[in-house]
């Protein structure tokens, strides 16, 4: 059926709207990024040609902002994948109760960023925490911890809430990657005097590995852009140890109001994903040979 | 895989009736032992922030802690309906989240359909442009979405967190109702048609109700999100009394411990109707949802 009409009057509202705020926004941040732009101060608006580019380049907090993502988005998604793998194969196994066990693990998915923050703000609290509390009690220390002042204590503190909130999403798409498999391939593997382990080896794991590289890539890219958690628990903190390129760019453009190099950093930004996805791809690519 | 391991299991103990014994050993090792493990993980921390926000002052600050209150009491909520402007925010958040899903519903409705049924001039670019879309980083839109509100004067009302939702979750409902849509049989609105429906009339009394569970999951999904969204409420809403609750709550951490037993509160009140309405489409997340999903 070749109509035109009927189609584009349904779609068109969704296109004129995506568009408006997904093209335009790119446009405008290249355009934006030639220009010296600080609306709350005068609001004129300087050609400064690559000079923002220039600007980037030796701007040691973005390469600083560029090695805490890595961490940020590494220390993220590597444990995120293990727990939600661990996660999707248990809930793949038949048990009584196995519905409403889903609803519960997967339920932190909902949960927002900022309350995600304060719930493991208030279990690892610098005096009266449960982290501290437990600690205490076992004899492990001797005085309340203050996580959040040390780098590596909070790295800990704020890598272990986003794996509480994002080892869903993995469960979820490998949940549904698993289900997808033929019962028959299991039951032959086991036949042929396949382990456990082999047959997760041999059987699963290239069956889900599509799946795999796609949520890994799609989650670091996700990941990477989060700022929500670490705006409610430590705001870049302490000292820029944890200053991801999002969170440096939210900075300059909410708090510092320049516009003209939050595009510029903004179209550093892009291109850094751009480069990352490429070379994911080209992992996958080699790694499927 | 479920179906197969019972049958495993089964086959295997038909043919040594004493390896059933060994049988349970195992599931509890490869299953209720995780099983534990992941519902302590997930249920702990949301227990401590309940619970937490029952103490009264005095206990809520006390060590060592209580792991169970002493004095339950309800005196945070009380205090924050009425000391804090916590019913402001949560009306906001109901009419940004409201108002984004009723948009949305109008618009996915059509547009999935089309994209369901139709091969038109440009829907690849359509497509294309909506995957792009999702991709797109909100930091990278947060300069330009402001300078373009702030010329459409839209900064600082009600309707600018509805359109920039609206904008960021359409990509993904409409290619989620497409695939609802793709899964009902195309017969079924062409037996319409030759009763003399129209094709809209079709969509609309004959799919759409095949449809509806598809679209409410995919509503909810949409709610969900902007319920919890925090970014763009910053950036495009300044004065108080119109912001959300994520806001609300950000802005507390920074207040003094004396009101902690009150964010506790409103935490858990920010809370239940994500986990509420997540509960009822979780099992639309495996299937149809999943199909779609970019954002986490």
């Amino acid at each position: 059926m070749r109509r035109h009409a009927l189609p584009w009057a349904l779609i068109a509202p969704a296109v004129v709207l995506v568009g408006a705020g997904a093209i335009y926004p790119i446009a405008y941040v290249i355009w934006l990024s030639g220009y010296d732009y600080q609306p709350y101060r005068g609001g004129l608006m300087v050609w400064v040609g690559a000079g923002n580019l220039a600007r980037v380049i030796a701007d040691e907090t973005f390469w600083h902002s560029l090695r805490v993502s890595a961490i940020w988005v590494g220390g993220s998604v590597i444990p995120q994948f293990l727990l939600g793998l661990g996660m999707a194969l248990v809930l793949n196994e038949s048990f009584r109760g196995r519905g409403l066990v889903r609803t519960v693990i997967l339920a932190p998915w909902a949960v927002s960023g900022v309350v995600t923050g304060i719930i493991w703000l208030w279990i690892f609290d610098g005096t009266i925490g449960v982290v501290n509390d437990l600690l205490l009690r076992a004899g492990a220390v001797d005085f309340p911890v203050a996580w959040g002042i040390h780098e590596e204590t909070t790295w800990l503190m704020l890598l272990l809430a986003n794996a509480w909130r994002g080892a869903p999403f993995f469960a979820i798409v490998l949940l549904a990657a698993l289900q997808s498999i033929e019962p028959e391939l299991y039951e032959a593997a086991h036949i042929d005097g396949a382990s456990a382990v082999q047959r997760f080896r041999y059987v699963t794991l290239p069956l889900i590995l599509d799946a795999v590289v796609v949520s890994t890539l799609l989650r670091a890219l996700w990941t990477f852009n989060f700022i929500d958690l670490i705006l409610t628990m430590t705001r870049g903190g302490p000292i820029d140890a944890t200053k991801t390129l999002p969170i440096y760019i939210f900075d300059v453009a909410y708090q510092r109001g320049e516009f003209g190099y939050a595009a510029a950093l903004s179209v550093a930004l892009c291109l850094v994903l751009v480069a990352f996805s490429a070379a994911w791809w080209q992992l996958r690519r080699l790694g499927g040979r | 895989m479920a179906r197969g391991t019972a049958v495993l299991v089964s086959r295997e103990a038909a043919a040594q009736p004493r390896a059933a014994l060994r049988i349970r050993w195992g599931r509890l090792f490869t299953i209720w032992l995780p099983v534990a493990g992941f519902l302590a993980f997930t249920l702990l921390p949301i227990y401590w922030l309940v619970v937490s926000s029952l103490k009264g002052p005095g206990e809520l600050f006390a060590f060592p802690i209580a792991y169970w209150p002493d004095n339950p009491t309800f005196e945070n909520y009380t205090r924050a309906l009425t000391e804090t402007r916590l019913g402001q925010l949560y009306l906001n958040s109901l009419f940004a989240a409201g108002g984004t899903c009723l948009v949305l519903i109008a618009l996915m409705v059509v547009g999935g359909y089309a994209m369901a049924r139709f091969d038109f001039t440009g829907r690849s670019l359509v497509l294309m442009l909506f995957l792009a879309a999702q991709l797109l980083p909100p930091v990278v839109m947060l300069v330009p979405v402001f300078t373009m509100f702030a010329a459409l004067g839209l900064l600082n009302t009600r309707g600018a967190l509805v359109v920039i939702y609206v904008i960021m979750l359409l990509p993904f409902s409409v290619m989620t109702m497409r695939s609802f849509y793709a899964a009902i049989p195309e017969q079924l609105e062409e037996a319409a048609m030759i009763d003399g429906c129209t094709r809209l009339g079709a969509l609309f009394r004959v799919v759409l109700p095949v449809a509806l569970p598809g679209l409410v999951a995919t509503t909810i999904y949409g709610f969900i999100n902007s319920w919890n969204e925090l970014l763009f409420a910053v950036m495009l809403v300044s004065s108080p009394n119109l912001q959300t609750i994520p806001v609300g709550l950000m802005s507390m951490t920074d207040e003094a411990r004396t009101e902690y037993g009150m964010m506790l509160a409103i935490a858990v009140l920010a809370l239940a109707p994500s986990l509420i309405l997540f509960g009822s489409i979780q099992r639309w997340l495996t299937a149809g949802l999943s199909a779609g999903a970019v954002k986490g």
